[in-house]
């Protein structure tokens, strides 16, 4: 079985893609099944994803000297764009990190699907929601069984397009439309960046495949190496919410929870750090880039880490959080540790999403997403409430939970490449602790200040919870396991790092326990004590307000001046001229007809003499007198 | 030879005919003169087997002369009984007056 899937990997891409299809067109009719049919295809994924892992474990990866990290256990291509070239390689090849990826993807969205059944219910637009799913899986999952950068490209601009239909899912609603907007333009400038990096790689070694990139790299100059990393850098850090376009993953809240989840906590946004670790053999050849990612990387996570302070949208203090969270892993790529990037990206997916599913049931329960009309959930939620705690305190970095062990080797590894840096990401995790410990208080405890009925989801809300619950918690005891995956040794505890982080993270969660001991009341009082720093917090800086005024007020602007100029004048202007002048003409025309039959045959008979005359005359004749009489020529 | 001459002198008559002349039936009767002169060409190169070069079996043309006879008749009554509805309808019979599509 095991070998039929891997051999064959593009079953994993095409069976999720046929579910999409096949319940977009039949799922209106089998309504009820269709949530139940869909996780055929995350589960198509995990399969393959598992296979992947205990072949890549049973492979003997010492000695292997070919270009993955581990010898890949299936690969397959076939040839694309034929024509007068011998066309481009798009295949598959399935290695370690390949392995881990699937089966990340594959098990959150898994999970999120079992959780949207009970989410989104009562949804009318249910069946598309799952077709959406199935197409993002089969996106996803393409974009990390390429074996290149052309089939990486087109699951990356997929995946995109998936999360821009899943942001704007209530499309009635005009802020999740204008959200769906505003994510789909804003990790498009990213994208320009990537598909320039992969114009200058074709143009300088003529490969897109990974194995033909990395063979070509070092022949390459720094500069040119320094040019396309930074440039797939941009297109990583659309996908990743990295400053400065960190901006649309906040708005994208707007979307259905489950989906925050699954797309904006733990695989799409991931895609950009599954970008930076797949190529890592050219930021290797490039350590300028490292330290732009490395700076970019540092300054994102204690930035966001700040704004999720002051958030009071449940939704959002996670947005910002993951903001963050994405900020430690490129700031570990950066310091050239990109296993630990990967360790924190893959114990992130399972505590964020866990958080995030956990903050759907909140919703669900509560009816609303405002942290301060919650409160006391933890008698009336307990399951939500007991994997909330767990989430929460495997994203502080509590040990023994997932996120202690991998924030602590993405913490040592940019220590030792640069204090600043290092200091930074601590700050950070202070701050995470503190924030989720707010969050925690406002939302659990204290007494319930709304005025609905809480209660706990159905049997299929509260599975995944505890699901997912188990790889937050135990996640972290893997590091090595995932370390050897990716063909590397694993990394031992630092014990410096260690106390400093845990330190941190007590110290966060004890400031944040006695700061909000009143709740909502205490939230009062900070924001009265902290005066105009904290309305700047909540309003992200503004950063919003300034990419407005500098980008989008000058586009349209732009648009504006190109549309009364260009459009209207020159190009309105050439059609309705033609139209014009065609009227003009025949106004003019029909003077002469104006119904004087014999006129008519006037001119009739006037056209035959000058046509006969023309019939009848010699013009060479003419030509030869006038030349030889007159010297014409 | 003077059969072409006279062809071309009745064709030229009924063209004149039909541009300047301001009653319907003068044109339509200037129309048959122009077609006239064609029939007389065509009979008359029917008579000569050699005319201005251009060399024709005996005899083949007047058949068209023939033709031309009977498709004039026709021409003329359907003319006629247009120039008369013409006449019921617009009552008038002068080709200037009937000039409704001037724009």
């Amino acid at each position: 079985m095991s070998n039929v899937l891997l051999s064959n990997g593009w079953i994993a891409v095409v069976s999720p893609a046929l579910f999409a299809l096949a319940i977009g067109l039949f799922g209106t009719r089998t309504r009820t099944f269709v949530p139940w049919l869909s996780m055929f295809a995350p589960l198509t994924v995990l399969a393959t994803g598992i296979a992947a892992l205990s072949a890549t474990a049973a492979s003997e990866a010492a000695g292997y000297t070919g270009t993955y990290l581990t010898p890949p256990v299936g690969e397959g291509s076939l040839r694309w764009l034929l024509g007068a070239t011998e066309g481009i390689r798009i295949g598959f090849a399935i290695d370690g990190l390949t392995a881990l990826m699937l089966v990340v993807v594959g098990f959150v969205a898994l999970m999120v699907m079992l959780f949207s059944i009970g989410y989104m219910a009562d949804d009318p637009g249910l069946v598309r929601y799952y077709a959406l799913l199935c197409l993002f899986t089969a996106s996803m999952t393409l974009l990390v069984i390429a074996d290149g950068l052309v089939g990486l490209f087109v699951g990356w601009e997929l995946v995109g397009a998936c999360s821009y239909l899943l942001i704007g899912f209530w499309f009635h609603k005009p802020s999740a439309a204008a959200a769906a907007i505003k994510a789909f333009l804003t990790t498009r400038v990213g994208d320009v960046g990537m598909l320039l990096g992969l114009a200058v790689l074709w143009q300088t070694t003529g490969a897109l495949s990974y194995p033909d990139v990395f063979s070509a790299v070092p022949g390459l100059s720094t500069g040119t190496v320094t040019l396309i990393a930074l440039l797939l850098f941009v297109g990583a850090a659309g996908k990743s919410a990295q400053f400065p376009l960190h901006i649309w993953l906040p708005d994208a809240m707007e979307g259905p929870t489950p989906v925050s989840a699954l797309i904006h906590a733990a695989t799409m946004v991931a895609a950009g750090v599954f970008l930076v670790a797949r190529t890592w053999p050219v930021f290797e050849a490039a350590p300028n880039a490292q330290v732009v990612v490395l700076a970019i990387g540092a300054f994102t996570a204690l930035a966001a880490a700040t704004i999720a302070l002051a958030q009071t949208d449940i939704k959002k203090v996670l947005a910002y959080s993951t903001i963050s969270q994405l900020g430690f892993m490129f700031a570990a790529l950066g310091a050239g540790a990109w296993v630990a990037a990967m360790f924190h990206l893959i114990t992130h997916a399972a505590f964020k999403a866990l958080l995030f599913l956990g903050s759907g049931s909140v919703i669900h329960g509560a009816e609303t997403q405002d942290m301060r009309e919650m409160g006391g959930l933890l008698k009336l939620m307990p399951i939500t409430a007991a994997t909330w705690l767990i989430g929460s305190a495997a994203l502080a970095g509590i040990p023994p939970l997932a996120g202690f062990w991998s924030k602590d080797e993405v913490i040592h590894a940019v220590m030792s490449r640069s204090p600043l840096a290092g200091v930074a990401l601590l700050a950070a995790s202070l701050l995470t602790a503190f924030y989720i410990t707010r969050a925690t208080r406002l939302t659990f405890f204290g007494s319930y200040r709304g005025t609905h009925h809480p209660h706990e989801g159905g049997w299929v809300m509260w599975v995944p919870l505890v699901a997912l619950a188990v790889p937050a918690s135990l996640a972290g005891f893997a590091g090595h396991k995932i370390a050897e995956t990716l063909g590397e040794r694993g990394e031992s505890l630092d014990f410096t790092t260690a106390a400093l982080s845990i330190g941190v993270a007590f110290l966060g969660v004890a400031v944040g326990w006695i700061a909000y001991r009143d709740g909502v009341v205490s939230e009062l009082d900070v924001e009265a004590r902290f005066g105009r720093a904290w309305p700047v917090l909540r309003n992200a800086y503004g950063f919003d307000g300034l990419v407005s005024a500098v980008v989008v007020r000058p586009v349209y602007a732009l648009s504006d001046w190109l549309y009364n100029l260009v459009d209207r004048k020159i190009f309105d202007g050439a059609a309705e001229g033609v139209g014009t002048l065609t009227r003009k003409i025949g106004t003019g025309m029909s003077r002469i007809q104006y119904g004087d039959t014999q006129w008519y045959a006037t001119l009739l008979a006037a056209g035959f003499v000058v046509l006969a005359v023309l019939v009848a005359v010699d013009w060479a004749m003419i030509a030869q007198w006038l030349s030889t009489n007159l010297g014409v020529r | 030879m003077s059969l072409v001459y006279v062809a071309l002198a009745l064709f030229c008559i009924g063209l004149y005919g039909t541009l300047t002349r301001r009653d319907i039936i003068a044109v339509l009767a200037s129309v048959e003169v122009m077609l006239g002169g064609a029939t007389v060409l065509l009979v008359g190169l029917s008579a000569t087997s050699n005319l201005a070069g251009v060399s024709t079996p005996p005899g083949e043309t007047s058949g068209v002369g023939l033709v031309i006879l009977v498709l004039a008749a026709a021409e003329a009554s359907v003319g006629l009984a247009l120039m008369l509805a013409v006449a019921r309808r617009l009552n008038t019979t002068r080709i200037d007056e009937l000039d409704e599509v001037s724009g």
